[in-house]
């Protein structure tokens, strides 16, 4: 991950912009890229000393027409990024036929020894040596080399994960990286997506992983087959400090909306301590990846069995697989998996909550209590959230089903019917 | 006394989402307004937002993402303590720490000082700071704050070291498991002790299990990540200790909000001699040899020029910064910056100054000596010249363990450490300190002297302080030594 040592932010008159590559142009960072995976590769299995210290040497030429302290200076920094992105793709481990801890522990004790038997105090560290690593069946310069072989710097480096890894597959990791390093800045983030439900799910997956709090709306968009919908999203703390305590969070949910289809996220950023935020936004369009991926086999076995099993009882009313987000009032929300409706506008909602944290299970039973839901719903529960069906009895907004491993369809269905025939009747 | 059933979250409808599952809230008594902790923040509802305004709680805005107020987890004790006073019901589902039976095993009796800070502490709502000097006892007087609130408890200390101390002293007291989160472990307890680091990250998960929090050299605490961890916790109890809780950024102003207020107070030189060991301070100024001179010389023409090209003056406020900023425009200034550091490191790294470790090792042979230095090159070179043990943040725990379970035991005498053992090792036979470069900094300065003041019968405690003379270091020594400590 880069940080904003690394990056090069400009102030426009719509906010900040990050200056690609620290200004860098696109064929001399592919040059500089193609060095430093060079001189990584020409290291594997040296030390991680010798690796930092070849990179210091791999310099950037200041650009001529640039020129001056700003060249210099942009220089500076794509070297570094490019650096960190190498170096993060390296595996650095301390080599395993060596014991250096117990070979510390053997020649501190002889020192010891020898100091207090010696007249003067002194120690000859030679005869030590000599003496521990004759024991050990290595000449006195090999101990002293093997002695500090598990320090970060006599780590031998690995290069296997470059592996395949050109300069060019670099570039767009490290555009991203750029945009992420600057919402370790962010205080809050507004993101506006259009995205397929398994897109909107991870995302919606990343903001519960991270305890991030999230305010949902619906969104108008222009293309009425597309689901769109807003998140402004902050930490809890937000509200009583201007905190970038969740910057890292924030730029860890940054794959996830490049992933969907369409987004726009704007960040307030406050580029050092101290200093008022700034609007920064990233926009763009991620892919659709709706036919790629497979329903989880829950889901499909819910799409699968509820039409036969509620046909008798709901007549008209048909189920399929749930293609949006549902706001819900007073803020959050949740993507259901199925929806059965009726062509006269009654529906309900089933969501398979699987192995998702409990709390996101009681904010469900709240949002039921509460009454905020805008159609009922059933939640799906894996047994191994602790949780107890009764905690909705009977509640005409909404039930839980708790399953152990297998998802009873039969169950569903006798819940949905409940609530959809008040919803008919009423 | 305060009784420990004066915890704010005595008293209230005790709840849980667990509850909630076995019994439905339909059965329960209808709550007037609902508290639970979120993320370190208490969510405040069950009331319309308008009405939940109107009871003017403490640290509570409206959060327009939840059907009510929420606060800081800080402000939990003021909260409860407010609805009550207002007569009003609430349905607490945000605590989630338990009363202890903690039932201390042998102990010492308590020192005076020690039952009084106990005492000042208790009379203040059980919040605020005690400051003893290092080896004057503050584990006890936090052991004594854990008996007497019997409440499930976070002891958040600066290093890996200090949490191993602490965990051995916490089962040894109490005879209970006891927990650790960070260096690699993550076992939540009712006792459970932390690292700030480890606090900062999990804090928003753990605030709400814990009712006493001791934050052990309590001085760091005001960093803005670590202040944040203080204020995701809802403990009603806070205990901070330290022996130099000031700090040169005035930041320690935070820890009233944070922690509570000064409660207790003793200097090193009112315990010296009594509790504390006797001890003398000696400072040796050191000459760089030529080569070091020359280079020295020339690396601060180079900072010198640039400084006063830039026009830059390190003396006034912001100055340092000032200069960061500047070096960081320029290959110019980034040379300065370079030749700065250049100049540092011959100054603390000199020659002449492993040759005078030397000769206090040999003077001290079979004493107790730790050998500090301001980063872990020196500290390593120590090591490699001495063939002594090191540690620095890079040893890993178990070799730490061992290393400071020889060096209390008298196997291995000799230590040398970066700045990671400043406040972390407690051996009453550690005698000499050996300064071989530090900061300007008073509290660094005090914590490494009170490495060895723990008293013993017939020890005097000394302190070397090795400085290059003619260079900047000399001004680093004066004003770390400016404490009552050191006059």
């Amino acid at each position: 991950m880069l940080t904003l040592d690394h990056v090069r932010v400009a102030r426009r008159k719509q906010g900040l912009v990050v200056v690609p590559r620290a200004g860098l142009d696109e064929a001399r960072a592919l040059a500089l890229l193609d060095d430093v995976l060079a001189v990584a590769r020409e290291h594997h299995g040296r030390r991680r000393a010798e690796l930092q210290a070849a990179l210091d040497d791999v310099v950037v030429p200041v650009d001529d027409e640039r020129g001056g302290a700003r060249g210099a200076s942009a220089a500076t920094r794509a070297a570094a990024a490019a650096k960190k992105l190498v170096l993060d793709r390296c595996d650095f481990a301390a080599r395993d036929d060596l014991d250096p801890p117990s070979l510390r522990a053997a020649v501190f004790a002889a020192a010891a020894e020898a100091r207090v038997g010696s007249d003067h105090g002194g120690l000859d560290r030679d005869v030590v040596l000599a003496a521990v690593g004759e024991a050990h069946g290595l000449s006195a310069a090999a101990l002293e080399a093997a002695l500090w072989a598990d320090l970060d710097e006599a780590h031998v480096v690995d290069v296997a994960p470059l592996a395949g890894v050109t300069a060019a597959a670099l570039l767009p990791v490290w555009a991203q990286a750029e945009l992420a390093a600057v919402l370790l800045r962010a205080r809050q983030i507004v993101v506006d997506v259009d995205a397929t439900p398994a897109q909107l799910r991870r995302l919606l997956g990343a903001l519960k992983l991270h305890q991030l709090l999230f305010a949902a709306e619906p969104l108008a968009l222009d293309d009425a087959a597309i689901s769109g919908v807003r998140l402004i999203v902050e930490g809890p703390m937000a509200l009583f400090a201007a905190s970038t305590r969740y910057g890292l969070k924030l730029a860890l949910l940054l794959p996830h909306v490049l992933a969907c289809r369409r987004h726009r996220l704007s960040a307030a950023v406050a580029l050092r301590k101290g200093r008022a935020p700034e609007p920064f936004v990233i926009a763009g369009r991620g892919h659709d990846d709706a036919a790629a991926v497979a329903l989880p086999p829950l889901v499909q076995g819910l799409l699968d069995e509820l039409p036969g099993l509620l046909a008798p009882e709901l007549p008209g009313f048909v189920v399929r697989a749930a293609g949006a987000v549902v706001a819900v009032g007073g803020g959050g929300a949740f993507v259901p998996d199925v929806v059965v409706e009726h062509p006269d506008g009654a529906r309900a909602y089933v969501e398979v909550l699987g192995f998702w944290s409990r709390e996101a299970v009681w904010r469900r039973v709240e949002w039921v209590e509460q009454g905020v839901l805008p159609a009922p719903a059933v939640f799906c529960v894996s047994e191994r959230l602790r949780v107890s069906e009764a905690a909705l009895p009977d509640d005409p907004g909404g039930a839980l089903v708790v399953f152990k491993g297998a998802l009873s369809a039969k169950k569903v269905a006798v819940a949905l019917t409940a609530r959809l025939r008040r919803v008919s009747l009423g | 006394m305060t009784r420990a059933d004066d915890d704010p979250g005595e008293g209230a409808l005790a709840g849980s989402p667990a509850s909630v599952a076995a019994a439905p809230p339909s059965s329960a008594p209808s709550p007037s307004v609902a508290l639970r902790f979120r993320a370190g923040t208490i969510e405040v509802t069950g009331q319309p937002t308008a009405a939940l305004l109107a009871l003017a709680l403490p640290s509570c805005v409206v959060d327009p993402r939840i059907p009510g107020l929420r606060a800081p987890s800080l402000a939990y004790a003021d909260i409860v303590l407010a609805l009550r006073d207002r007569g009003v019901i609430v349905d607490d589902m945000a605590r989630r720490y338990d009363t202890l039976a903690l039932v201390p095993r042998e102990a010492p009796t308590p020192r005076d000082y020690q039952r009084d800070a106990l005492s000042a502490w208790t009379k203040a709502r059980a919040r605020g700071v005690v400051v003893l000097p290092t080896g004057a006892g503050k584990t006890e007087v936090a052991l004594l704050a854990l008996a007497s609130r019997n409440r499930s408890a976070l002891v958040v200390a600066p290093t890996l070291d200090l949490v191993r101390q602490w965990h051995e002293a916490l089962g040894r007291r109490f005879g209970v498991d006891v927990g650790v989160v960070g260096g690699g472990e993550h076992t939540v307890l009712p006792l459970t002790v932390t690292t700030y680091d480890s606090a900062w990250l999990h804090m928003e998960h753990l605030g709400d299990r814990f009712g006493l929090v001791v934050f052990d050299e309590v001085h760091h605490l005001v960093a803005d990540s670590y202040a944040m961890a203080a204020r995701l916790s809802l403990a009603p109890y806070r205990l901070g200790l330290s022996a130099t809780p000031e700090r040169d950024d005035g930041r320690d102003a935070l820890l009233g909000e944070l922690v509570g207020p000064i409660v207790f107070r003793k200097e090193i030189d009112e315990l010296q001699g009594t509790f504390l060991a006797d001890y003398d301070v000696v400072r040796i100024d050191v000459t760089l040899d030529e080569d070091e001179r020359a280079q020295w010389a020339a690396a601060r023409a180079v900072y010198k020029e640039f400084l006063q090209r830039e026009r830059v003056s390190l003396g006034g406020p912001g100055g340092w910064d000032r200069f960061v900023q500047r070096a960081a425009r320029s290959p110019e200034g980034r040379q300065a910056l370079a030749a700065w550091r250049l100049q540092r490191r011959l100054a603390f790294g000199a020659a002449q100054k492993l040759e005078h470790v030397d000769a206090i090792l040999r003077r001290h042979r079979g004493a107790r000596v730790l050998v500090f230095s301001d980063d872990n090159a020196t500290a390593y070179a120590v090591a490699r010249r001495f063939l002594v043990p090191v540690i620095t943040h890079q040893t890993k725990v178990s070799e730490r363990t061992q290393l400071l379970r020889a060096f209390s035991d008298g196997t291995l005498p000799v230590l040398a450490t970066s700045r990671v053992l400043n406040e972390g090792v407690d051996v009453p036979d550690a005698q000499v300190a050996v300064v071989l470069s530090g900061t300007g900094s008073t509290r660094e300065h005090v914590q490494r002297l009170g490495r060895v003041l723990r008293p013993r019968p017939g020890k005097r405690a000394v302190l070397y302080e090795l400085v290059s003379a003619d260079t900047g270091e000399t001004y680093t020594s004066d004003k770390r030594r400016d404490h009552r400590a050191y006059r």
